[in-house]
């Protein structure tokens, strides 16, 4: 009885909210129904949730431990027990490059999860009230963007010490100006637009009009930006381990692996050149995946609708 | 006949680079009764906005007075609550007015919950309803987004938003020159109705003589921040007495062939608001000039027939 | 009026395959145009103007794919030309084309002048030094003042009247035999619409070219057009000479149309009840059916064919096939049986 009334409930719960969620639906059916007409979205997309599923499921997926040595197997080629070799200390590649993959996403998004918000707030801040805070801001971004951004992550990697979190702080400080810039143009544009001068009309304080109608654009502009960002910042940090100024030891990092094995490139050529590998099929498959949503984030695209 | 809003003298100039600026609005002066439909008609670049939008205070003017039911509106830097709520616009491009993200709903109820006219989210949901079927749609709208809406059903979201605060005075800028005719009708015909129920007085923008000459009881005719000409609507339109007006009259594109008049073709174009033509601002295109009067004195408002206003040296 | 046919749109049926469905755009449309008319296509948003446009170019945007029928120019069907063939014969040469939006149409970084010496340098093969005498001479034929000052600017530069006349001496420089202007005064003012209007016209006789203006704004074809065709959502409803539209509408859209006009006729304006029908799923029978005032059962069923309501006119309307049939009737009445044979197909 009481379970049947909840049952009832839920139903008519779910019905209202499709109906008040139709548009979204239909939305999002229309999103998958373009990334399935692009088949290189297709391609990107398959890659990055390779990448994922080996992240998450590493301990489960992965043969070997990656760490674990076997110094009585060094630098074997690859074979029916360890399909892409092992490594100078006689760790299995494959391990490694499955780990690896974790590495490289908590990389993207502990530098995202810094620089979106980070940059929406200090954009958003620069372009809405102008004057002296826009001054100051962008004055800022300006010193950060006047250096090629790998030479400045090498140099504020270098004065706070090797490691893997000084890394993502490193490419995190060199990135945010970017999204600072991008959420400051987006603002003063919005800005100026008629449904924002309608808000006005209608009396809505500048908080709401900041937060309930800039931000919601700002966030979605960032996103589709972000997306195409996420195979710089894995480039990025390979280069970083690659100069020993990234991850360290034993940590399975694409980066350091070539770092390593580049001295064994002529002779035991799988050492370097798997990890190598993933990290183009990375790069690729992120920016392939960039790519696509920022095409079908294009309204142009999306006219057929009207 | 009730004044509700007078101006005097009012100007609007914007800067433009340094030392520089746009004469969007050079010394209008008019007032507007209680439960009237005030027509601004003028070409492109004449003001009409800018004016719309000055006295509704959504932006300041640089000089001169706004009297709204006898208060000087323009030396109030924040509008109080009340009068925001009380003088409402709809603008011209309904595809540019709505926010792309936002649903119906929270469009139209965001100045409900600005001014709490609701106590619960029921009753913003009541409220909102019933002003969207008052405009003709159904519930089904209100989780959509506008987008999914053709342009007169999104001009009709425009209006429910401005009408939903209970509204005194509604600047319509040209809220039908975006859309078809077989769509503007109906939304005119929405407007008058509207006006009737709810005791509205209206300025409505418009560059279309003939659709002012349907929906208005009086107007300014505008060219370059000024007002030319400034009555009773037929009796403009039985006697135009600007040369401007009547040039206007003469190219607007008539359907039948029989009513067709000898078109006056205003060589040039409109001149720069930079720096308008000194004395009377439409001596360069002018086909009746009378002399070097016309490029040197800046001709006043002068009444010429009962309640019709001219402001030009023919008539001195 | 010259008898000779220069376009003719036979059975014009063009969809576009879009995420929500197939957009049925035009749904057979007939149209003739003859040589030396000035010819109105009106009509409100999305009915199919701009596309039947594109598609006598040949120009029918990605989704969109022409299904059938034919376009005669010249007594030749442009849709079974190669592309090559229609690039380099037809395209910018015997037909051109004037947009709403001048500005977005010329080339920013090239000056007004290069632009149209352009044109002629590759339509007309003449050297540079020719090409720029004519070039001034066009821009003076347009009407521009200081037309060597105005050669030398950028398109920017100009006001929306200015760009249009840089835009139609550009179209004039290839002395096309059909010049199609899709909405060319849309956005610009009245005075200046009266402006550009007026020159179009005058240029046209003197160039002995035919055009095809393409607007929602039935006043303005009342003026300028000899003959008007009337579009609703992708059909063609109606064709006559503007007088026998005007003033003797036969199809209920036209009139409905004509009533919804601000003009001297009335201070009221009638609405059109219920709105555009969304061509993905457009009405059976006649499109027009949902929003009329005199629908019979037939109207849902079948799509009305094109008849003759006197010379030079015609409309697909069973109202007006029974009101016809009717009158037949009664005035043959005994001998007469059934209106079945007096129907006229045509075109
Ligand atoms: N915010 C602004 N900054 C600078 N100049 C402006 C601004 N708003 C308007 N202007 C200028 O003021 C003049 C009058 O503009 P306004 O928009 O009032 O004209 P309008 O009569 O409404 O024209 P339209 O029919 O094109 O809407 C124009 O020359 C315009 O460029
Ligand atoms: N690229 C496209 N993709 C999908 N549908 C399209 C495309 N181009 C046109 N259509 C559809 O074809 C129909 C006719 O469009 P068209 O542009 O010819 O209208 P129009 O009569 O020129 O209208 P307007 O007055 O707005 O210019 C519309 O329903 C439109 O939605
Ligand atoms: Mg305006
Ligand atoms: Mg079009």
């Amino acid at each position: 009885m009481v379970s049947n009334l909840a049952k009832e409930n839920l139903q008519n719960w779910i019905v209202s909210w499709g109906k008040r969620h139709s548009s979204e639906i239909s939305d999002f059916k229309e999103t998958v129904y373009l990334i399935k007409k692009s088949p290189l979205t297709m391609v990107g997309l398959a890659v990055i949730l390779i990448l994922i599923i080996m992240a998450i499921f590493a301990p489960y997926i992965a043969p070997y431990d990656p760490v674990a040595m076997h110094l009585d197997n060094r630098l074997a080629p690859p074979s029916k027990a360890h399909l892409l070799g092992t490594d100078e200390l006689g760790r299995d590649i494959l391990s490694r490059i499955i780990y690896g993959a974790g590495v490289a996403l908590k990389i993207v998004l502990i530098v995202l999860a810094i620089d979106l918000p980070l940059g929406i707030l200090l954009g958003l801040a620069a372009g809405y009230f102008g004057g002296w805070i826009d001054e100051i801001i962008m004055r800022i971004a300006d010193i950060f963007m006047a250096f090629p951004r790998l030479i400045l992550a090498m140099a504020i990697g270098t004065a706070l010490g090797p490691s893997l979190r000084n890394t993502m702080i490193a490419i995190a400080l060199t990135m945010w100006p970017v999204y600072a810039r991008l959420a400051r143009g987006e603002t003063l544009s919005i800005k100026e637009r008629t449904f924002i001068e309608a808000e006005r009309a209608l009396g809505t304080s500048n908080f709401r009009i900041l937060v309930f109608n800039i931000l919601p654009i700002c966030v979605s502009t960032l996103i589709v930006r972000a997306t195409l960002d996420m195979g710089n910042i894995i480039r990025i940090a390979a280069g970083m381990s690659f100069l020993g100024l990234g991850a360290q030891p034993p940590t399975p990092d694409w980066g350091l692996m070539v770092s390593t094995g580049r001295n064994f490139l002529i002779n035991q050529w799988w050492v370097p050149t798997f990890p190598g590998f993933a990290i183009l099929l990375a790069v690729f498959g992120f920016n392939l995946l960039g790519d696509g949503i920022r095409d079908i984030s294009d309204p142009y695209l999306r006219r057929g609708r009207q | 006949m009730e004044e509700l809003i007078q101006l005097k003298e009012i100007k609007k100039y914007f800067p433009w680079k340094k030392y520089k600026y746009v004469k969007a609005v050079d010394g209008v002066s008019l007032s507007i009764n209680k439960r009237d439909i005030f027509g601004l008609v003028g070409e492109s670049g004449s003001g009409k906005t800018t004016l719309g939008r000055m006295m509704i205070h959504l932006i300041d003017s640089t000089s001169g007075s706004i009297f709204y039911k006898g208060k000087d509106i323009t030396k109030i830097k924040k509008l109080e609550k009340n009068l925001r709520r009380n003088m409402q616009i709809v603008f011209q491009d309904p595809y540019s007015s709505l926010h792309p993200r936002k649903k119906i709903k929270d469009i139209i109820g965001s100045g409900l919950r600005t001014h709490n006219l609701v106590r619960s989210e029921g009753e913003l949901v009541t409220k909102i309803e019933q002003f969207l079927n008052l405009v003709g749609m159904g519930e089904e709208h209100l989780y959509r987004y506008p987008h999914e809406l053709s342009g007169g059903q999104r001009q009709r979201i425009a209006i429910a938003r401005a009408l939903i605060l209970n509204p005194e005075f509604v600047v319509l800028d040209e809220p039908t020159s975006s859309l078809d005719v077989s769509v503007q009708a109906e939304i005119l015909n929405l407007l008058k109705k509207l006006r009737e129920e709810f005791d509205l007085t209206y300025v409505f923008i418009t560059h279309d003589l003939y659709l002012a000459r349907i929906i208005t009881e009086k107007i300014a005719i505008m060219y370059l921040g000024k007002i030319m000409e400034y009555g009773d609507t037929e009796s403009i339109f039985k006697n135009p007495l600007h040369p401007y007006t009547e040039a206007l009259f003469s190219v607007i594109p008539k359907l039948d062939p029989q009513k067709r008049t000898k078109k006056i073709i205003l060589k040039g174009e409109i001149p720069s608001p930079f720096d308008p033509p000194l004395g009377c601002r439409f001596h360069t295109r002018c086909m009746k000039k009378i002399g070097e009067i016309c490029e040197k004195v800046s001709p006043p408002l002068k009444e010429v027939e009962e309640k019709h206003f001219v402001s030009c040296h023919l008539y001195d | 009026m010259a008898e000779e046919i220069l376009l003719e749109i036979k059975d014009l049926r063009v969809n576009f395959y879009t995420y929500r469905g197939v957009v049925k755009a035009l749904n057979g449309v007939n149209l003739k145009i003859y040589e030396g008319e000035f010819f109105g296509l009106v009509g409100e948003t999305g009915c199919g103007k701009s596309v039947t446009a594109s598609a006598v170019l040949n120009l029918v945007q990605n989704p969109g794919k022409i299904e059938e029928g034919e376009i005669l120019f010249k007594q030749k069907n442009l849709l079974k030309m190669s592309e090559k063939e229609i690039r380099e014969k037809i395209r910018g040469k015997e037909i051109t084309m004037i947009m709403q939006y001048p500005i977005a149409a010329l080339n920013p970084v090239i000056n007004n002048g290069d632009q149209i010496a352009e044109a002629l340098i590759a339509n007309k093969n003449m050297n540079e030094s020719e090409a720029r005498k004519r070039t001034i001479e066009l821009l003076k034929e347009v009407n521009i003042p200081q037309p060597e000052k105005i050669a030398r600017q950028f398109p920017h530069q100009l006001s929306g009247g200015m760009a249009q006349r840089v835009m139609i001496a550009m179209m004039l420089s290839t002395e096309p035999s059909l010049l199609i202007a899709d909405e060319p005064t849309t956005a610009l003012d009245v005075s200046i619409q009266a402006q550009v209007l007026s020159l179009l016209k005058d240029l046209i006789s003197k160039h002995r070219a035919t055009v095809l203006l393409i607007t929602h704004d039935l006043s303005v074809v009342a003026e300028t057009c000899s003959r008007v065709g009337v579009m609703y959502a992708g059909d063609m409803v109606e064709i006559g000479t503007v007088d026998q539209i005007i003033n003797n509408p036969q199809h209920p859209y036209t009139k409905g149309l004509i009533k919804a006009i601000p003009s001297d006729r009335s201070k009221e304006l009638v609405e059109i009840r219920g709105s555009v029908p969304d061509l993905v799923n457009p009405p059976s029978g006649c499109r027009f059916h949902p929003r009329c005032d005199y629908t019979k059962p037939i109207c849902k069923k079948e799509k009305p064919q094109v008849l003759q309501v006197e010379k030079e006119h015609v409309t697909a309307c069973f109202l007006y096939e029974e009101s016809r049939n009717k009158k037949s009737k009664e005035e043959y009445a005994g001998e007469y049986k059934g209106g079945a044979n007096g129907r006229t197909d045509s075109a």
